[in-house]
């Protein structure tokens, strides 16, 4: 748990480069965002990786002369135009190279129909609640018995019906259905939180 | 099939508090188990929306691959910006277990650098023992230092002293007292991992490399350590709990203070159990044993006090009192022989002193002192003489004793000694009589996580403290004792007394905001909002509270009825703090927006807003007159404003931007603030003056909370180090 005192909105706190949990938060829920923003996009494991890379890198080089203001949409809105832009940048630079060089998969890629701003936007925000579920998952699985969460995961994650878990977990089916649900509900409480950060 | 009726909505949900199931929880269990509708009822009443189950459901598909460019590129994007902090040795994978992860074996000595000990970051090892390994590690979280005691692998095999391990950790832990190291966390380990515990780190020497450097010490520093070591004994053997394993190696000197703790509890008592291999005892050698440990009976309390005996002799000659290069022997001299008389090989060591050594080097325990505590009050009566003479003094009935310390009070020596009306002694930091830096007179430690905020009583000497688990605790700093606990899992964000000091309010982060009456600690209200309540204050009439919560909406509430007066207001983002003005007229907010708001109470509308500043403003406070309000934040400056009319009327930079100004109290008379800072700090502002007068330094994170006492002279502050400081401000700051 972080302190609710200096619980600046994240891009606040990124302003100050000693912060370096602010900075970590930051990169395990946005990292994968903006990769698999970018796979969605058409873009391969390595290219994906580099949009990845120089987003964050902007964000950490920029965050103390950003004028992002907060009364004028929320932090993710602003860092997908960020990365929007800077996937056409990409697309664009990777565009000319290769029409040097004829990669074919890459030109798939660039030559698809671009898409509306609403998909994009649609995309991103799907990605972005999908990241902080897991995010959530994360920080929240250090709370509970080692029981518990298999029970939560077996059933949830992995699909397993709830009579077969609880006979791998030496449970009773109640019980299984009961660590599910107490697993979701601080889920829940966990992704609300993290969502009010910004 | 014979399944029972459904229960009712309210009922299910109970479910999923773990408290609130209770011991009717199994048949509803049962049932949830042979009824689909109320399993997908339970699910739902869980989730909410059903997005998040489908999200929940898609997660193994949602991080890149383990072989994916992704994860060596985001460890590089880590490194740019933590300086401290090594990065893990091998790339974990998307959801593997950390408790997994490749456990270092205790009986080699590989790098450490990059290893994991459950959340914690392992920094380097500190000490070897018998019993395992000490690591200092890092708390990633709470930002601060830890150490961590593994259970060596040759014990950690053995299930019956892993169970005694665990167990005796956990009464450690329970403990809480200054002259015991705290202990944090106790995990039993599993999975290739093995127990291990988590302690406060002390920084400092232990007794044992004391006296490996100097051999023989000071008569003054063996009763001044003599005395906590058996304060520390005292506190544990009133929770039931038996050291067994009393040694200067486990008795750690504090740096920078005079503190003297005592670690390493009840894991003597987890070696016994392990059957003696063919080599031998598994602890080596038996030194400071007491003869019944050695003889393997029953034992009790005065156990340890034999062992401290042994461990002032030592400290006294330089010797042990029953030596021998083999168990046998040594084990044989503790049970029938008769020690060497302390003043045959230290005349210098008073009389009094080797009368004390040899009643608790007594074979049998009756012959002993029969508590800790008689032990501790003894040799802290003879230190408290010592430090005022230079002659030794008979020990006094206690009706002479006390009128000499009237004595030293009135002389100002003895400052911080409180004389409890039952003639006991409370002991407490020694303040010098001569300026010099200020130095905490009492501290509550041993709180797991952050001090988020605390409050002083306006009636009685009483802080209550709000913690991040351990609910609000009533303190008595004069007395050192937790008078009462209001109970609480969740981390209590804001605490506030009624004028009248009969009610609290404690604003949490289940979004609720609870008032209790002192008296009864019943709760009489529980008021929801729809986000965490990170500030609160009572009107002066106490029949009013404002609130301010993290989703940042400003609500006023009566207190007579419990209802919320009209709806809450949106402002600032998120609300950080809020405060009455004396006169009830006004209330003030301030939060993330860098703005504070004054309102109208009458009417809930604000009067004026102040310009935002750079940063978030996390503290307003009025001045005990009402006519200025101060506020201060982000950017590491203070500022007065006029309560009337919102002009600005002055400012006092702190600090500088980015280092945040978390808290600020006033003293009663106006003429002193206190800032708590994020740079661990606080400091006390003149105000007519506009001058710092004094720095407070020890915390070892940053101060959260701060409040000035009723009468002026002393001040406590909390912080996100776990710990609440109780000060004596320095009367030069009020010229």
């Amino acid at each position: 748990m972080e302190s609710p005192v200096t619980r600046a909105s994240l891009l606040l706190r990124l302003k100050d480069d000693s912060d370096t949990e602010a900075w970590q938060e930051f990169l395990r829920l946005y990292g994968p965002v903006v990769y698999h923003f970018g796979r969605k996009r058409g873009l391969q494991d390595a290219d994906a990786v580099d949009l990845m890379q120089e987003v964050m890198r902007t964000v950490a080089a920029h965050a103390n002369k950003l004028d992002y203001d907060p009364s004028r949409g929320s932090f993710r809105g602003w860092l997908f135009t960020v990365t929007r832009n800077k996937l056409y940048t990409f697309l664009d630079r990777r565009r000319h190279r290769e029409q040097a060089t004829g990669d074919s998969t890459t030109r798939q890629a660039l030559q698809a129909t671009p898409d509306r701003e609403s998909d994009l936007e649609a995309s991103w925000e799907q990605e972005y609640q999908q990241q902080l579920t897991a995010r959530a998952m994360e920080r929240v699985r250090p709370e509970f018995q080692k029981n518990s969460w298999d029970a939560f995961w077996l059933t949830a994650v992995d699909g397993v019906p709830a009579q077969e878990a609880a006979k791998q977990l030496n449970l009773s089916p109640g019980a299984v259905y009961v660590h599910k649900s107490r697993v979701l509900a601080r889920l829940r409480e966990e992704v609300q939180r993290l969502q009010s950060e910004e | 099939m014979n399944v029972s009726p459904c229960p009712d909505p309210e009922r299910l949900r109970t479910l999923l508090d773990v408290e609130a199931a209770g011991r009717d929880a199994d048949p509803l269990v049962r049932h949830v188990g042979e009824c689909p509708a109320c399993q997908e009822a339970l699910e739902r009443l869980a989730v909410g929306d059903p997005q998040l189950a489908r999200l929940v459901s898609t997660c193994a598909r949602s991080r890149p691959e383990p072989d994916s460019a992704f994860w060596p590129a985001l460890h590089d994007l880590e490194r740019l910006a933590s300086r401290s902090t090594p990065p893990p040795t091998t790339t974990p994978a998307p959801h593997s277990d950390p408790n997994t992860t490749a456990f270092l074996d205790p009986d080699t000595r590989e790098t450490t650098a990059g290893l994991r000990i459950g959340p914690f970051e392992v920094v380097r090892e500190i000490g070897r023992g018998g019993m395992g390994v000490v690591y200092l590690a890092r708390d990633p979280q709470l930002h601060r230092d830890v150490a961590i005691k593994v259970l060596d692998k040759r014990l950690a095999g053995d299930p019956v002293a892993r169970e005694r391990f665990c167990r005796e950790a956990k009464a450690a832990a329970g403990v809480g007292d200054d002259h015991i190291v705290a202990v944090h966390q106790v995990s039993g380990g599993g999975d290739g991992t093995p127990p291990y515990f988590v302690m406060q780190f002390v920084e400092g020497e232990s007794l044992e490399d004391r006296l490996a450097r100097e051999t023989r010490l000071p008569i003054d520093e063996i009763v001044r350590i003599g005395m906590q070591v058996a304060a520390g004994l005292a506190a544990a053997h009133d929770k039931g709990l038996i050291h067994r394993d009393v040694k200067p190696g486990n008795i750690l000197l504090e740096k920078g203070t005079d503190r003297v703790k005592l670690t390493d509890f009840g894991l003597a008592h987890a070696a016994q159990d392990v059957r003696l291999t063919s080599t031998g005892m598994v602890a080596g050698t038996p030194l400071y044993m007491s003869p019944e440990q050695a003889r393997a009976e029953p034992l009790d309390a005065r156990a340890d006090l034999f062992s401290l005996g042994i461990v002032l002799y030592e400290m006294a000659t330089g010797a042990l009192p029953f030596p021998g290069n083999t168990p046998y022997l040594v084990l044989r001299r503790l049970s029938e022989e008769r020690h060497k008389p302390v003043a045959e090989l230290n005349p210098a060591v008073p009389e009094w002193l080797a009368a004390v050594i040899d009643k608790l080097l007594a074979k049998r325990p009756e012959d002993r002192y029969q508590s800790a505590r008689e032990v501790a009050e003894l040799l802290e009566q003879h230190w408290l003489l010592r430090r005022t003479s230079s002659q030794d003094h008979v020990v006094c009935p206690r009706a002479r004793v006390r009128r000499k310390m009237l004595q030293l009070a009135a002389m100002g020596v003895a400052a911080g000694v409180v004389l409890t009306l039952a003639g006991l002694w409370v002991w407490s930091l020694i303040q010098p009589a001569l300026p010099g830096p200020v130095t905490p007179w009492r501290t509550l430690d041993g709180n797991q996580g952050p001090i988020w905020c605390v409050a002083g009583s306006p009636i009685e000497d009483v802080l209550a403290v709000g913690t991040h688990s351990e609910g609000v605790k009533l303190w008595n700093p004069a007395e050192n004792r937790v008078e009462g606990v209001l109970p609480e899992t969740r981390p209590i964000l804001a605490v506030a007394y009624s004028a009248d000091g009969k009610k609290l309010a404690v604003g949490t982060e289940d979004n609720t905001l609870r008032v209790y009456d002192l008296a009864t600690r019943d709760l009489k209200h529980r008021l929801t909002h729809a986000s965490a309540v990170r500030a609160v204050a009572f009107s002066g009439d106490g029949r009013k509270a404002v609130t301010g919560t993290r989703g940042g909406m400003v609500a006023l509430w009566d207190l007579d009825t419990g209802k919320e007066i009209g709806e809450p207001v949106a402002a600032h983002g998120s609300v950080a703090s809020v405060a009455f003005s004396p006169d009830d007229r006004d209330f003030a907010t301030a939060g993330e927006d860098g703005r504070a708001i004054l309102w109208d109470a009458a009417m809930r509308r604000p009067r004026f807003e102040t310009p935002a500043q750079e940063g978030g403003t996390w503290s307003v406070r009025f001045t005990p007159d009402g006519k200025t309000f101060a506020t201060g934040g982000w950017d590491g400056t203070v500022r007065l404003w006029d309560a009337g009319t919102g002009k600005l009327q002055g400012d006092m930079k702190v600090t500088g931007p980015g280092k945040d100004l978390i808290a600020m109290s006033f003293c009663p008379s106006g003429k002193l603030l206190a800032i708590a800072c994020a740079d661990q700090s606080i400091r006390l502002w003149n105000v007519p003056q506009r001058q710092e007068r004094a720095v407070l330094r020890g915390h070892t994170g940053a101060v959260t909370s701060v409040v000035i006492a009723r009468d002026g002279r002393n001040l406590a502050s909390g912080s996100r180090d776990g710990t609440v400081h109780m000060w004596a401000i320095p009367p030069v700051c009020y010229e």
